[in-house]
């Protein structure tokens, strides 16, 4: 199977909504919870983040027999890292505004696991095409689970969507939820209802550190089955 | 650079095609980097630059063109526009209108708010020692709450001509600008509180404060230089 | 007070802006190792000690950046510091203290992807903090982070004979525990001003 050379529109699904990274496998809280306290916010998070997610899929899977194993990860960071840079300076030149909204979260895209885990458990050892479909997916999966936050903080919290109002003066936004606790309660609930709409098998194994835990064993990529 | 130094530290077995590849590595993403930089740089500051002067307009809207300056220790000192402003110096923008006349000087000031640092712009009328404008460049407060001392039309209402004026020695202001409770507001120099944002209002009112008493008399000091606006680089770009 | 001075620096890292709780920085570690409060207490000590290590790094590579001209290549150089740092605090404390290593080993190298120790750095970066300002921040930082976790731990503790409908249990009992303790957090803020 791996070295079917094909765009497979099933790997983009599996990352988009069956093993979405957030919803089912704890990936990336920390940009989702701290910069989606508007739709805008929240896009712009999401497409930096899938860009980085790409290119540095692609470049991984050109390269991966080139790499030898004992310096795989510090070679993906530093890949990582100025994909990052670029997208950083991208966005400062595409809008300032909300550059400046997002602040040193752009910057610490390097560290959301979605991106090495994705690097570690499947760029490194598929083919150009396969990764990119894959890396696709997942970062299509993070923007929409931000975009759900988003919208659900912005349209509550501010009686706003993009920045237009959506309800009457005289609706008293629940101004909590574009609160930093707020961004707690938004991603309990969507975690809710994910688990409602397709269940989790309970896993204990999720979350960040299992990249560290376990570095030699296959992660990610087909753990959760539904 | 830093990154090819450090990195092979952390794996030390097979040696070189180890270090061979990091520092392949390091190089390629270096190379990236700098070429993105250079790429996007005279954008960010097109639009740094664009940013600022729409702020200075909405205040000034006669404002023409820009002068760029800057308050060391050692006094003030013309700067280009491209340039950064030196560490410890202050920057400050003079606005001048279609006959050369200023309209304006422009500074910033920065202190702590409800939530964490908070960075304002304020305009200074010179000739009477008035601020005349205040806008907040970053802010974490409170939405809905905190963020009203940028939204609120009444708040803002307090900055079209608040008393700066200098002591008779020229050093320091003549009255403390602070802020008061909402609708106590007595003197010119006083700033009308916001209910519901108690702290943010106090905290606009003292770091303004702070930095008055620091930039104005450096700016009445240096009035003529601003004035004619010669030793500033004024550049007539973008407008 | 000055927000630059000191003590202002400590407490605003440390309850006013926590970094899990406001700027939410290292979820992973607060929703992965808080499940027990001896591990949250280890955690939160191996954190605080890479902190104050990469900290001091950070502040000195950027002054090498600054000077070479060369700001655009921090977020490079700030990640591969900070996985050296790692590296080489593993390698001291395994030397000098295998009583210490014991307790803190297992922890260290998952700190290397921890958000909250690249956004110290970058965040004192970009207030333009001095180097004792660096140390105070990262200590403050370092605690406050500590303090989430252990507060955590505690209620995640309690919470284990409580009656819980199966669909909450998990990730999503926590998150919302999590938003109520920031929620009493904000309490803190105007401290010091």
């Amino acid at each position: 199977m791996n070295d079917q050379p094909d765009f497979d529109m099933n790997l983009f699904l599996k990352g988009l909504w069956r093993e979405n990274p957030v919803f089912v496998q704890l990936l990336g809280m920390c940009p989702l919870l701290a910069v989606s306290n508007t739709v805008i916010n929240a896009l712009a998070m999401g497409l930096a983040t899938s860009f980085v997610l790409v290119m540095s899929a692609a470049l991984i899977s050109l390269l991966r027999n080139r790499i030898p194993k004992e310096v795989r990860i510090a070679t993906f960071i530093l890949i990582i890292a100025s994909f990052v840079t670029c997208a950083e300076l991208l966005l400062q030149a595409i809008s300032l505004e909300t550059h400046r909204a997002l602040g040193p979260f752009v910057s610490l895209i390097v560290v959301n696991c979605i991106i090495l885990g994705q690097a570690e458990s499947f760029a490194s050892k598929n083919g150009l095409l396969r990764s990119v479909a894959d890396a696709l997916g997942r970062g299509a999966g993070f923007t929409f689970a931000i975009f759900c936050m988003g919208g659900l903080r912005e349209v509550i919290g501010s009686g706003s969507f993009m920045g237009q109002a959506l309800f009457g003066a005289q609706y008293q936004p629940w101004v909590i939820l574009i609160l930093p606790g707020g961004g707690f309660f938004a991603l309990g609930l969507l975690l809710l209802i994910y688990n409602r709409i397709s269940p989790v098998s309970r896993s204990p194994q999720r979350g960040c550190h299992l990249l560290q835990e376990l570095p030699d064993k296959k992660f990610g990529a087909g753990k959760v089955k539904t | 650079m830093a990154e090819a130094m450090a990195s092979p530290q952390t794996e030390k077995t097979p040696a070189r095609k180890l270090i061979r590849t990091l520092t392949l590595t390091a190089a390629l993403s270096g190379l990236l980097i700098v070429l993105v930089y250079q790429l996007t740089l005279p954008i960010i500051r097109r639009n740094q630059a664009a940013a600022l002067k729409k702020t200075i307009l909405r205040m000034r809207p006669d404002t023409q063109r820009i002068g760029y300056f800057q308050l060391t220790p050692a006094g003030l000192t013309a700067r280009r526009e491209r340039q950064e402003t030196q560490k410890q110096a202050r920057p400050l923008y003079v606005g001048y209108n279609e006959k050369d006349e200023l309209t304006g000087v422009w500074a910033e000031a920065s202190g702590i708010g409800y939530q964490d640092r908070l960075k304002l712009l304020f305009a200074i009328d010179p000739r009477r020692q008035l601020i005349i404008g205040m806008a907040v460049l970053e802010s974490k407060e409170t939405p809905g709450l905190g963020d009203r001392i940028e939204k609120d039309p009444q708040f803002q209402a307090n900055f079209t001509a608040l008393d700066a004026r200098l002591n008779r020695q020229g050093t320091e202001l003549e009255h403390e600008i602070h802020t008061v409770k909402k609708g106590r507001k007595q003197h010119p120099w006083e700033i009308d509180g916001i209910t519901g944002a108690t702290i943010s209002a106090k905290a606009v009112g003292r770091i303004l404060n702070q930095a008055a008493q620091l930039t104005l008399p450096l700016v009445v000091k240096h009035l003529e230089r601003l004035e004619t606006g010669e030793t500033g680089d004024t550049e007539n770009s973008e407008f | 007070m000055n927000s630059d001075s000191l003590g202002y620096i400590f407490i605003n890292a440390l309850l006013i802006n926590n970094f899990v709780l406001a700027y939410f920085l290292g979820i992973c570690p607060f929703l992965g190792v808080s499940a027990k409060l001896s591990t949250a207490w280890r955690m939160g000590a191996a954190v605080s000690f890479v902190m104050l290590v990469s900290s001091a790094a950070a502040y000195g590579i950027y002054q090498l950046l600054l000077a070479i001209d060369a700001t655009y290549l921090k977020l490079v150089a700030y990640v591969v510091v900070i996985a050296a740092c790692v590296q080489l605090v593993e390698m001291f404390v395994k030397k000098t203290s295998p009583a210490l290593f014991q307790a803190l080993g297992i922890f260290l190298p998952l700190i290397t992807t921890n958000c909250a120790i690249l956004g110290l750095a970058l965040f004192q970066t970009s207030r333009d903090y001095n180097f004792w300002q660096s140390l105070v921040f990262a200590l403050g930082a370092g605690g406050g982070f500590t303090l989430a976790l252990v507060i955590m731990a505690g209620l995640r503790h309690e919470l284990r004979l409580a009656q819980i409908p199966n669909l909450v249990e998990g990730t999503a009992l926590t998150l919302m525990l999590a938003g109520i303790l920031s929620m009493s957090f904000m309490g803190f803020a105007g401290l010091g001003g």
